[in-house]
C-alpha cells in the first residue's frame, strides 16, 4: 500500500507534466530527423570507418575505447558538425617495444624516481622502432603494402614537468602519414612515468580528417594522478565545454604544442570523474575548431 | 534496411499515439520542454532503425519508454553538472508563499502547492535514482518493470526508490521551512 506522500507524487508529477503544449504533428518532425539521421550514416560509411576501436593499455590490459563524435552540445535541434572528429581510436602496435627498448637502454621499469639521470625522451632507436610499427598498424588496418606507406614523425617532445605528475618523466611522439586514398592517419605514442607508481605507456591510432588534428594522450591507470594532456602545435586556445569554472578545470599551456588539463581536486579523484560532464574544444591558428566529446572519449 | 510501407504506417500511428505521452515522461526525466521533445526524437530515430524487429504483439510503448529513461541517464553524463530545470521561478522562501499553501507539518509532502518546488527537488536527484522515481510513479511501472527497463536488480530498484522517497521529502521539507513566516 502506498503511502501519502506517494499518492501525492504521482499526482503532482501528472501534472507537472500535463501542461506542456502538444505538437501538432510528431510524425514530420521524425521523419525529418530519421532522413538526417541516414545522411550522417552514409557519410560516415563513405569517409570509412573501417578502423577497428580498441586501444590498449601497455600496462594492465585495460581496454580504452574511443568513439567519434562531431556533436557538441546537448539541447535543442542538433547542429550539423561544424568541428572536426578526432577519429577512432586503435592500438597501433606494441606499445611494450617502447619498454624494451627502454630496458634496453637499462632504465629500471620498476619504480622511478626523481633522481632518474636518464631522461626519458625518445632517443633515435625508439623513434625508428616506433615508426616501424606505425607503419605496420597502418598497413595491416588499411590492408595495405607496408613498403608503401610513406610516413614521418612530426612530433617528438620531451613531456614538460607542469603536465607530469609530481616526480614524474615522459614524452610523446606523433606519427603521421597519408594514404593514397586521401585518408590521414596519425598515431601517438607517449610514455609516461609516476614517480611512485611505476610505468605505463600507450600507443593511439587516429583516422583524422587533417594532419592538424590535435590528439588527446590519456593517462594509465597506473599514472592515476596524471591528467590528460593534449597534443597541439597549431592550437591558440584550448577550453572546456561548457565552462571550466564550473568544473574547475585549469587548461594549461605547457609551450611546444603541449597543453594539460588539471584541477585541484585530491589525488584520488581521477581524471575521468570530472571529464565525464565536460568537452575539450581547441581551437587553431586558422579558426578551425575541434571537439574531444569527453564522456566518449574518456569511457571505457 | 527501408521499412516496409506497413511498417513505416505502424511507425507513424504509434508515434502520433504515443508521442505527448512519452515527451511528458522525457519532461520529468531532463526537465526542460524543449530537451525533452529531443530526447525523445533521439529515441524515437534510433527506434525506427529496428522498427522492423520490434515485436508488434509485445509492447514497444515499453520498449521505447525504456529507451527513453536509459538514454535521458546516458545524455545526462554529458550536460552540464549543474542542470537547471526551471530557469525562472522556484520556491525558494524569500518572500510570502504562495497562496493556499499549507504548512502542515505532519507529512512534509502534502499541502506544497508549488510544483517547481517538487520540480527542483526532482533534479537533485541522481539521474538514475531520478529514472526510477519517474518510471515508477508517473508511468506507474511496477518494481519489476523498472528492473528490467534500466537493466537493474530488484534490489537497487527498491533502494534508488526508498532513498529518492526520502530525498523528495527531505527537499521538500527543506522548501517549506524556507518557506516559514516568521
Amino acid at each position: 500500500m502506498s503511502s501519502r506522500f506517494e499518492d501525492q507524487l504521482r499526482e503532482d508529477l501528472r501534472e507537472l507534466s500535463i501542461v506542456l503544449p502538444e505538437r501538432a504533428n510528431p510524425y514530420a518532425r521524425i521523419t525529418a530527423a530519421v532522413a538526417a539521421d541516414r545522411r550522417r550514416r552514409r557519410t560516415r560509411a563513405a569517409a570509412g570507418t573501417a578502423l577497428a576501436f580498441a586501444a590498449t593499455l601497455a600496462i594492465g590490459g585495460a581496454v580504452v575505447r574511443g568513439m567519434p563524435s562531431a556533436e557538441l552540445s546537448p539541447g535543442g535541434p542538433r547542429p550539423e558538425p561544424t568541428s572536426t572528429p578526432t577519429g577512432t581510436f586503435r592500438h597501433a602496435g606494441d606499445a611494450g617495444v617502447v619498454i624494451e627498448s627502454c630496458l634496453n637502454m637499462g632504465m629500471d621499469l620498476g619504480i622511478m624516481d626523481a633522481g632518474l639521470d636518464e631522461p626519458l625522451i625518445c632517443t633515435p632507436e625508439l623513434e625508428s622502432r616506433g615508426l616501424a610499427n606505425f607503419r605496420a598498424a597502418v598497413a595491416a588496418t588499411t590492408n595495405t603494402p607496408p613498403d608503401s606507406i610513406e610516413a614521418e614523425v612530426s612530433f617528438n617532445q620531451t613531456l614538460p614537468e607542469s603536465v607530469l605528475p609530481a616526480g614524474g618523466k615522459g614524452y610523446a611522439m606523433i606519427y603521421q602519414t597519408t594514404l593514397p586514398s586521401g585518408k590521414h592517419i596519425r598515431a601517438t605514442d607517449a610514455f609516461v612515468s609516476n614517480a611512485t607508481q611505476g610505468v605505463g605507456g600507450f600507443v593511439y591510432l587516429h583516422e583524422v580528417e587533417s594532419l592538424a588534428t590535435p590528439v588527446i594522450i590519456l593517462p594509465t591507470e597506473l599514472g592515476a594522478n596524471a591528467t590528460p594532456i593534449l597534443i597541439a602545435p597549431e592550437a591558440t586556445t584550448v577550453r572546456i565545454a561548457p565552462s571550466d569554472e564550473d568544473l574547475d578545470i585549469e587548461v594549461r599551456d605547457a609551450g611546444e604544442g603541449v597543453w594539460s588539463l588539471q584541477w585541484p581536486l585530491p589525488e584520488e579523484a581521477y581524471w575521468y570523474t570530472v571529464l565525464h560532464s565536460a568537452d575539450v574544444i581547441v581551437t587553431s591558428a586558422d579558426g578551425t575548431e575541434y571537439t574531444f566529446p569527453g564522456p566518449e572519449i574518456l569511457d571505457p | 534496411m527501408s521499412l516496409t510501407a506497413e511498417q513505416e504506417e505502424d511507425f507513424r500511428r504509434f508515434v502520433e499515439a504515443h508521442w505527448h505521452r512519452l515527451v511528458r515522461t522525457a519532461f520529468l526525466l531532463v526537465g526542460d520542454h524543449g530537451r525533452a521533445e529531443d530526447l525523445v526524437q533521439q529515441v524515437l530515430v534510433a527506434v525506427h532503425r529496428r522498427w522492423d524487429s520490434v515485436d508488434p504483439a509485445g509492447s514497444p510503448l515499453g520498449y521505447v519508454r525504456a529507451a527513453l529513461a536509459n538514454q535521458a541517464i546516458s545524455n545526462s553524463r554529458r550536460n552540464h553538472v549543474r542542470e537547471t530545470l526551471f530557469g525562472g521561478v522556484t520556491f525558494s522562501g524569500r518572500g510570502s508563499p504562495p497562496p493556499g499553501f499549507d504548512r502542515d507539518p505532519r507529512d512534509a509532502y502534502h499541502g506544497v502547492e508549488n510544483r517547481e518546488a517538487l520540480l527542483g527537488a526532482l533534479k537533485d536527484l541522481p539521474p538514475r535514482m531520478r529514472a526510477v522515481v519517474v518510471l515508477r510513479y508517473f508511468d506507474d511501472l511496477s518494481e519489476a518493470a523498472t528492473a528490467q527497463a534500466l537493466e537493474m536488480s530488484l534490489g537497487s530498484v527498491k533502494s534508488q526508490t526508498s532513498r529518492g522517497l526520502q530525498r523528495l521529502r527531505e527537499a521538500l521539507t527543506a522548501t517549506m521551512s524556507e518557506g516559514s513566516l516568521s
